[in-house]
């Protein structure tokens, strides 16, 4: 199994109350597949992701990625974790500002011993002739593909995706979500992408529904459409 | 509603603020505390030179003269005054009479003595634990101490003309009515004129006393050593105070600016909505036109008090070193005023800069923000595209910042100038001692005769002949010794340590410093007492720095100064030697003179432990504060990294490295930075005195002081690491969550 969840709680303490984020989820991921987690604002989608990024702690429950249980690992071990195994793209992109585009890309390629060529990567996104732009000079679109490039350089075996089109517009957001399956076939990288929109899920080879903290469905997509035809 | 701004921001980005507070508070602190000491120092000694009618000059002469006739014809006041050395053991405590029209006594408590009483000097009385009441027994008369006194003649107590320390337990000076001292009077009984007033024609008042009296000795004022050491000691230690505070004071309002534009910067978005709420320019910069004046008013008044508070132990303190009597406490309110507020001067129109670029720009530009804008091309530079990824983002992160930089290579530059003055004072008294002492002067005693002697009848010694000049031109004094060819007493070697075979005149190191003297110049100078012209070649420089001193052989020397073939003055002697008193002016031990620069080494300890301290706190606030910006300012971006999975190391790295190069560039800056100093210090305020040190810095000593200095690094380093570490992720996390 490559992603073992099992009896998964987190709860935050916010004043004197105690919000459950997540509630005793268990699930087991493939390597290789695009899985979309999907729920509402508030569901608990960012706690999980967090959780699987090695960011977030559980409070009870394990979590196995690739054969480490990520409750064992203290914060340097993390920092290895993620640095050997994950990718990370958001909502609002988070490039570092005062780097370049190319900087940006090289930031990860810096991380991994046997990352893909950076030239290879921004081309894939369409990122080159941009490459020594600052973000602040770019488009949200495509710093959002910068951030997919940065994330995709190092070769992860996870790309963790939280809300990667939640603030484009439509076109944008198809471009970003055709990159990210074109990702998953080229490279084989298991791909977990986290949103509030059920046109998405379409695309996926499985789907997490998460509502109010609970695991409500977790079904195989028999027949995941191309990135191109989701619409909404 | 805005008021309240200024102090939750600054409480909020405590780490940038209170180390600006702190070098404020320093620099009025250095300022008040150095100022008062001052003041009361100058006023003081002031006060004593023209109340107790300080001497010009004072000579002796071989027959009495006629003191009322001289004083008509040149218009000054001279006075006669006896002198008498009282010996009890190893001490000696030198005794004069009481006079009353020049180099007046001063009782600094107690009264002045009557008949059967005496006063002395508080320094050796408190070394020697005597107190007033006390009675001592001289020569089997019992005397009763009345009071201490101070004489302006004798202000720096030595023993020996040239003596470079006191040494208070052993040598004393004392009072007493010439009456009691007429019965210890003998023929070693030594008198002198001391005159008070200016003479215009100096040369022909010295042949006429020399004609008529024959003139012995003279010595002027400013190349008295017991009276000028004071007035150079408070002329060095100015320069120190102002430099001291005026660059602290500088370096922390550079610093408030670039704290204060960065924080404005990311301001923009706030103070826009502050604008579009209604808020008008003035007021906004009202608001936080208060940040360098909480700055100052939190800095510069406690640290003005407690200089002012501190003013009163410091001046005691400093003046056992200089020793200037206090009679009279100043509480310069001026002082204190200026301490306080010459901080508002850098402090309030440095933040108004920081505050300027906001009045210039239109609301719109302003409510549109700027964290981001402003990476302009330049800051592509991508030169440094060639270069791994850390370094390359290390080095941006420096040169997108000059002025931080700058700010921090001068700190340490002058941190490294302050440390490297103590260490090198240190180490320079040390040299002295532990070398100069052991392998140059090889003597343990010197003796210097009444008269001219002809035939050295004293085994294991050596004779030497000696005369003083002054350069022409100037007032510094020479001296210059006829010593044996072989000499085993005196080793002058040159800078590679071989052996100088003397021929010609060969020079201390510190003469040729201080007149840039290189071999083969002409020393021109003049006999003090006969005023005789010479001028002579240098022949060679010896590595030695105690004194403006010059060699030749003895031969040589007789020759050369129309002085009977073999005769000399003194002996120097490995062993103590039994010569008669009256066949000697003076007995030196080298024991004593090491012991009492060893004993005076614990004051300069003292002044070091201060140098170290400020040089200390000073690299490290400054690199603090510089790194705290940083890691506020990129607190996002240090988010974002650890997310990707850059460790701590890393991200201190690449974030607060280049601070590495700027530290090594600003101590590197530093070394030149001290010699300009120690140099201008020694040709200026020393100009005219017979004082030299070796304040070259050595290797020892710049390592010393760059170890000394990367500990202030290091901890900066340290809690700049710790910041970064505390930094989390969830900054970035937060946006994520809606
Ligand atoms: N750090 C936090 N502190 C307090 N409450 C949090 C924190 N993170 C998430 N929550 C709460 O946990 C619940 C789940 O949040 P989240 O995982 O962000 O949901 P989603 O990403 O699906 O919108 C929400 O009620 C949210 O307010
Ligand atoms: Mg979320």
């Amino acid at each position: 199994m490559f992603i073992e969840i099992k009896n998964l709680w987190k709860s935050y303490q916010v004043g004197s109350f105690k919000i459950d984020a997540l509630k005793d989820i268990s699930m087991n991921l493939d390597k290789g597949k695009f899985y979309v987690v999907l729920g509402p604002s508030g569901s608990g989608k960012t706690t999980l992701l967090n959780i699987l990024g090695g960011i977030d702690r559980a409070d009870s429950g394990k979590v196995i990625v690739d054969g480490e249980d990520l409750s064992s690992l203290d914060s340097m071990a993390l920092t290895i974790y993620r640095r050997k195994k994950l990718g990370f793209i958001f909502q609002f992109y988070n490039l570092v500002s005062s780097l370049t585009v190319l900087e940006n890309v090289l930031s990860t390629k810096y991380l991994s011993e046997d990352g893909l060529d950076p030239k290879e990567v921004l081309e894939v996104v369409g990122m080159w002739e941009h490459r020594d732009k600052f973000p602040f000079e770019l488009s949200g679109g495509e710093q959002q593909r910068v951030a997919i490039a940065r994330a995709v350089v190092k070769n992860p075996s996870i790309i963790l995706c939280d809300e990667p089109t939640g603030a484009l517009d439509f076109e944008n957001a198809k471009r970003v979500l055709k990159l990210l399956e074109d990702i998953n076939k080229k490279y084989g990288t298991t791909i977990i992408l986290a949103t509030h929109n059920t046109a998405i899920a379409k695309m996926s080879h499985k789907i997490i529904r998460l509502r109010s903290g609970e695991l409500v469905e977790f079904a195989d997509n028999p027949s995941p459409i191309p990135a191109e035809e989701v619409a909404w | 509603m805005l008021k309240k701004i200024p102090l939750r921001i600054m409480w909020r980005d405590k780490a940038h603020f209170i180390g600006i507070i702190l070098l404020v508070f320093l620099a009025s602190f250095a300022y008040a505390i150095f100022s008062i000491l001052i003041t009361n120092i100058d006023t003081n000694y002031k006060n004593f030179v023209k109340n107790y009618n300080q001497e010009d000059f004072h000579f002796t002469t071989f027959f009495p003269i006629d003191i009322e006739t001289l004083e008509k014809k040149y218009n000054v006041s001279i006075e006669e005054k006896f002198t008498w050395d009282y010996e009890f053991g190893d001490k000696i405590i030198r005794f004069f009479n009481i006079t009353e029209k020049v180099n007046k006594p001063l009782i600094l408590e107690g009264k002045l003595p009557q008949i059967g009483e005496i006063a002395i000097d508080p320094n050796f009385a408190n070394s020697n634990r005597l107190e007033i009441g006390d009675e001592i027994e001289i020569l089997g008369k019992n005397f009763k101490i009345s009071g201490f006194v101070s004489l302006p003649d004798y202000i720096y107590i030595t023993r020996n003309e040239n003596d470079m320390l006191p040494d208070p337990l052993r040598f004393g000076i004392g009072i007493m009515n010439l009456e009691d001292m007429r019965n210890f009077l003998r023929s070693i009984a030594y008198r002198y004129y001391m005159v008070k007033g200016n003479i215009s024609d100096f040369d022909s008042f010295k042949a006429e006393v020399n004609s008529k009296y024959n003139l012995l000795s003279l010595q002027e004022k400013d190349e008295n050593f017991r009276i000028i050491v004071t007035e150079m000691k408070m002329e060095s230690a100015r320069p120190m105070a102002y430099v001291i505070s005026f660059t602290v004071m500088l370096i922390s309002s550079i610093l408030l600016f670039i704290v204060l534009r960065r924080l404005i910067n990311s301001m923009h978005a706030e103070i826009g909505t502050l604008y579009a709420l209604g808020y008008n320019k003035r007021e906004i910069v009202n608001t936080y036109i208060m940040f360098p004046i909480f700055i100052w008013l939190l800095g510069a008044i406690p640290g003005g008090a407690t200089g002012y508070i501190l003013s009163d132990p410091f001046t005691k303190f400093y003046v056992s070193f200089i020793s200037v009597p206090v009679v009279e406490k100043f509480f310069p309110l001026n002082d204190l005023f200026i301490a306080i507020f010459i901080p508002a001067l850098f402090m309030i129109p440095s933040g108004y800069m920081a505050i300027r670029s906001l009045l210039r720009r239109s609301v719109v530009e302003i409510i549109r923000g700027e964290s981001e804008k402003g990476f302009k091309s330049k800051f592509r530079m991508k030169f440094l595209d060639r270069l791994p990824f850390k370094r390359r983002i290390m080095i941006k992160q420096g040169l997108l910042h000059p002025s931080r930089e700058i700010v921090l290579i001068i700190g340490v530059a002058f941190a490294t100038l302050i440390i490297m003055y103590g260490v090198v004072a240190k180490t320079a008294l040390s040299y002295l001692v532990e070398d100069t002492f052991q392998n140059i002067f090889k003597y343990n005693y010197l003796y210097i005769f009444n008269y001219y002697e002809k035939e050295n009848k004293y085994p294991n010694s050596e004779p030497f002949n000696m005369l003083s000049f002054y350069i022409k031109g100037t007032k510094a004094k020479v001296v210059i010794y006829g010593i044996e060819k072989n000499s085993k007493m005196i080793i002058l070697k040159d800078k590679k340590g071989n052996r100088i075979e003397l021929e010609g005149l060969v020079i201390a190191q510190s003469l040729a410093d201080k007149f840039n003297l290189k071999e083969g110049d002409y020393l021109n100078i003049v006999n003090k007492i006969d005023g005789r012209e010479y001028n002579i070649k240098v022949k060679k420089i010896a590595d030695l720095y105690v004194g403006n001193s010059g060699y030749m052989t003895l031969d040589e020397f007789n020759n050369t100064f129309n002085m009977e073939k073999n005769s000399f003055i003194g002996i120097y002697s490995m062993n103590k030697l039994d010569i008669p008193k009256e066949n000697i002016v003076s007995t030196l031990s080298k024991e004593d003179i090491i012991k009492s620069f060893r004993d005076s080494a614990q004051s300069v300890d003292q002044m070091l432990q201060v140098m170290y301290m400020l040089s200390f706190f000073l690299a490290f606030i400054i690199i603090y504060v510089l790194s705290a910006l940083v890691i506020t300012e990129n607190r996002k971006s240090l988010g974002i990294f650890k997310i990707l999975g850059y460790k701590d190391k890393e991200l201190s790295s690449m974030f607060l490295g280049f601070n590495n190069f700027s530290f090594i560039l600003g101590f590197l800056l530093g070394i030149p930075l001290f010699n300009t100093l120690i140099t201008y210090i020694m040709n200026q305020a020393l100009k005219d005195v017979d004082f030299s040190f070796k304040l070259q810095p050595t290797i020892r000593d710049i390592l010393f002081s760059f170890s000394y200095l990367f500990l202030a690094f290091l901890l900066s380093r340290y809690l700049g690491r710790r910041r970064i570490r505390a930094v989390s992720p969830n900054i970035i996390l937060k946006e994520q969550w809606e």
